[in-house]
């Protein structure tokens, strides 16, 4: 157990300095100058020259790299360049907003997923079953965040059940949208997952025999069917985790939700380098944290898969 | 039975829900007083920005948005009212001698800073001369972080010398030999003077600038490198909390020093929301919800559906109220002239005569720009200058044609095809190009058009890379100067291989630039006003940019908000803002 995980994070350090490398070249390849753009369409030539030295960056480029190398080491990100903020204390104070727009909508789509897909296993190629199905199909095909404009139009502008932007210090009615957005895709493959799983499980003879006996039927799917055909889910589900914490870009965007997306998108229409960074750090450790994690929990859910 | 069942638990759960969220949802109970004058105190004004905020230590503030926040936490010298006049602000009164060199300000002696823990017992101290000459000696010291440095740098007496000499220290790890600035002197309490190197008359205008606020040294000390997410000055609104991307919120200052015409104490509010919604279609959809009070910018694809022909509102948006006000702003494309295709004025002005400016702002602006550009660089609605004095462009095909052929180039044939950069952002930005390409066929002129990132654009632009680009500009303050620098030959570098970041077009004349050094030296105001003319129709006979509309700011508010005007630089100012709720 102890050799998988040092090998797992042997491994993570070297994704890390690959991330950080690959990062750190395509800003510098990435046309425009952030000192220029700090100081507006009127500096002078000596202001920009005196802002790029402040920004160290005038030096040449394997010293800053050298130099931010270091620093990130020692848990130091530097200053966003357009706001001036500690990065790293930044992206902290942010995560929690990610981390729960994530968890949130993991949750929603793990139960209605795992709901209808049993529904829909229980009365296959009933309307119901049709129905969920092919709800599941838009679910995954729908571009999320056109799903998300339909809903902030919908639900926000026309019915007016739920604000359209802003944060939860203002109510739990805030995550709402944003949260039910980011569950469709993962729902629709929870619940399409989950039916197909529980099919192959329904015809299994311990099922079968599970009936023979007598045995309530909403046991036999719970008890007997549900908890054998659970096992791809859990794994989905936690795969989706590490998904969701980084990849809310475009949800944190629409509903104006202030995450980590929103934090990167930002950075970057503002050539904020560091933050940039930070960020694209920030979400590489949670990758490859929760994948770790996820491994681990699936080599004990499944004696199968041997952790070395 | 049991899957009907399970979809009605399911259904119940969701209302439950849905109610359970709405209970949590913070209720607007706002408490409102009768004032004098009809007048009502209280409640929170919910204010959005299109952008995030930079800084709120005025040192770092360069941009319009950060300069909104701190206009309500901070205080100036001397103010902007909502007509671009300068009014007194901390500084009751002042002074400029004859020869243009010396300002002299008469500062109040009732202010005190906001109540902070930075002060001993955590009560505002009283605001002194000393604290302006603080306030100002930190923006030419590179070490914090300071964006505003070249606005003071080249023109107060002994700024160049202390900047360098910080910078020098700095780099050699030692004590600066000197810190203070001979220009900066606090003369008493209450009286501040600023010494110039050469007269510079629109220098006053510094004074209204975001790094003109004045902090006090104890905040700063306190606080440190996070001073801008702790700000603290004079202002009527106090600094609650930041969420960044999100929102900052202000409360009232109650001990603000400023009573209004009918003895009330301003400000009005008990505080001041600042969202951060970037999206104009978001914005405008919040704003109808109510959850917002204003709405800045229309964006263009909805334009028609908001505003009538007459400029009033449409029924659907009738119960709103919309202001409008020409901004102090100019949309051009630039020329490089001293690229091989732009080098010749004739073609530049054969450009300018074949653009129907009118067709463009009926047809592709849909009236939502004021008038097109008509006169020069300077918009009309510069105070205390009249632009229209100044005759520039209106359309003549027959003359753009008349002039592509004395170039030897009759229809266009043979004349090189024309590349526009123009930047991503605003829908309106390409389909102005795509009309201005249609146009210039007429002349036999083939445009390709090059969408780049705004960054990109900027750089490309600096390096003289964009012979034909577009940008427009905003006024920093309200002197022609501000445009006509824009111009002026010796921001042009000697090496053409190196970045010129304000005069972009590269365009030198030295008629130009003596008749521009002699306005900007000149005190009298209608003497300098003419020199400016004078200086700018040199620029626009030699066409240096193509011009094309100046620009208007719309805005949708609240009809309940009131005493909160537009102005022409979209300042914003909550002194005097009420909601009659």
């Amino acid at each position: 157990m102890a050799t998988f995980i040092i090998r797992k994070l042997l491994y993570s350090i070297l994704i890390l300095i690959g991330v950080i490398t690959v990062t750190f070249c395509l800003m510098y390849v990435i046309p425009g100058d952030p000192a220029r753009l700090m100081l507006g369409q009127r500096a002078d030539i000596a202001s920009i020259d005196a802002v790029r030295k402040q920004l160290g960056l005038d030096d040449p480029l394997y010293i800053q790299y050298g130099r931010f190398m270091l620093k990130a080491v020692q848990g130091d990100l530097g200053r966003s360049y357009s706001s001036n903020r500690d990065v790293l204390t930044t992206i902290i104070d942010t995560f929690p907003a990610s981390a729960l727009l994530a968890v949130s909508a993991l949750i929603v789509s793990s139960i209605l997923g795992i709901l209808i897909g049993v529904i829909s296993s229980v009365k296959p190629y009933t309307f119901a079953d049709n129905l969920s199905m092919l709800m599941a199909l838009f679910g995954i095909s729908f571009p999320t965040f056109a799903f998300g404009l339909i809903m902030a139009l919908v639900f926000g502008a026309w019915l007016k059940w739920f604000p359209i932007s802003g944060y939860i210090n203002n109510g739990m009615i805030y995550l709402v949208l944003p949260m039910l957005t980011l569950a469709l895709r993962p729902l629709s493959i929870i619940a399409r997952l989950t039916r197909s799983s529980m099919l192959d499980v329904l015809g299994h003879d311990y099922v079968r025999t599970a009936r023979a006996k007598g045995v309530n039927e909403w046991k036999v799917i719970i008890r007997h069917a549900l908890r054998n055909a659970l096992n791809p889910v859990i794994t989905t589900i936690s795969a989706w985790l590490a998904a969701l914490l980084g990849g809310t870009f475009f949800i944190e965007y629409i509903f104006n939700w202030p995450g980590i997306g929103l934090l990167a998108i930002n950075s970057i229409l503002s050539l904020d380098f560091p933050m940039i960074q930070g960020t694209v750090l920030f979400t590489a450790v949670i990758f490859i944290l929760v994948n770790m994690i996820v491994d681990i929990i699936y080599a004990f859910l499944d004696p199968k898969v041997k952790l070395s | 039975m049991k899957l009907k069942f399970i979809f009605r638990s399911f259904l119940l759960t969701c209302i439950t829900f849905i109610l359970a969220l709405n209970c949590g949802k913070k209720s607007g109970g706002e408490n409102f007083t009768e004032l004098k004058g009809g007048i009502k105190g209280g409640g929170i004004f919910i204010a959005n920005e299109n952008e995030n905020i930079r800084s709120l230590d005025p040192v770092g503030i360069n941009d319009v948005v950060s300069h909104h926040v701190a206009h309500q936490i901070y205080d100036l010298l001397v103010d902007l009212d909502t007509n671009l006049q300068l009014k007194p602000m901390l500084a009751k009164s002042w002074e400029i001698s004859p020869d243009g060199l010396i300002y002299t300000f008469h500062l109040r002696n009732d202010v005190y800073f906001q109540d902070n823990k930075c002060f001993p017992d955590g009560k505002g101290r009283k605001f002194l001369a000393s604290d302006v000459e603080y306030s100002f000696k930190r923006v030419l010291d590179p070490r914090t972080g300071s964006l505003g440095f070249d606005f003071y740098r080249n023109y107060v007496k002994g700024a160049k010398e202390f900047n360098d000499e910080i910078t020098k220290a700095t780099n050699e790890k030692r004590e600066p030999k000197f810190t203070s600035i001979e220009g900066y002197k606090a003369l008493d309490d209450t009286t501040f003077q600023i010494t110039l190197l050469k007269p510079f008359a629109p220098f006053i205008n510094y004074m209204c600038l975001g790094f003109a606020y004045i902090v006090p040294k104890e905040a700063v000390e306190k606080y440190g490198k996070d001073f801008f997410q702790n700000p603290v000055g004079t202002g009527p609104f106090v600094f609650e909390n930041w969420t960044p991307d999100l929102e900052i919120n202000l409360k009232k200052n109650p001990n603000y020093w400023y009573k209004d015409e009918f003895g009330n104490n301003v400000p009005y509010l008990d505080g001041v929301k600042f969202r951060f919604i970037k999206d104009l279609s978001q914005q405008l959809l919040e704003f109808k919800n109510g959850t917002i009070y204003e709405s800045y910018r229309i964006p263009n694809e909805l334009f028609k559906t908001i505003v009538n022909d007459d400029r009033t509102l449409t029924p659907e948006y009738s119960n709103f109220v919309i202001q409008r006000k020409t901004s102090l702003s100019t949309q051009y494309y630039g020329f490089l002239v001293t690229s091989k295709v732009f080098s010749d004025v004739r073609i530049r002005q054969a450009f300018n005569y074949a653009i129907d400016r009118d067709k463009i702002l009926k047809f592709v602006l849909q009236g939502s720009a004021t008038e097109p550009a008509i006169y020069g660089m300077v918009p009309p609605v510069m105070p205390n200058y009249d632009s229209k004095k100044v005759k520039g462009y209106s359309f003549d095909l027959a003359k753009a044609r008349q002039l592509m052929t004395e170039t030897g180039y009759p229809d266009g044939k043979g004349f090189p095809e024309v590349t526009l950069n123009i930047n991503e952002g605003g829908g309106r930005n390409t389909q102005i190009a795509e009309a201005i390409q249609d146009m210039l066929k007429e002349i036999g002129v083939t445009v390709k058009l090059q969408l780049l990132q705004f960054a990109q654009h900027l750089d490309n632009i600096d390096a003289g890379r964009s012979d034909f680009y577009r940008l427009g500009w905003n006024a920093d303050y309200p002197d022609p100067e501000t445009f006509l620098n824009l111009f002026y030959g010796k921001n042009v570098p000697a090496n053409p291989k190196d970045v010129s970041p304000i005069n972009s077009f590269r365009y030198k004349n030295p008629k130009y630039d003596e008749l521009f050094e002699k306005a900007i030296a000149t005190t009298d105001v209608s003497e300098r006003n003419r020199l400016y003319e004078e200086a700018e129709q040199i620029a626009v006979n030699d066409a240096v940019c193509l011009f094309i509309y100046y620009d208007e700011d719309w805005r949708l508010v609240q009809n309940f908000v009131r005493g909160f005007a537009l102005d022409p630089m979209h300042r914003v100012n909550m002194r005097f803002t009420w909601l009659d709720k």
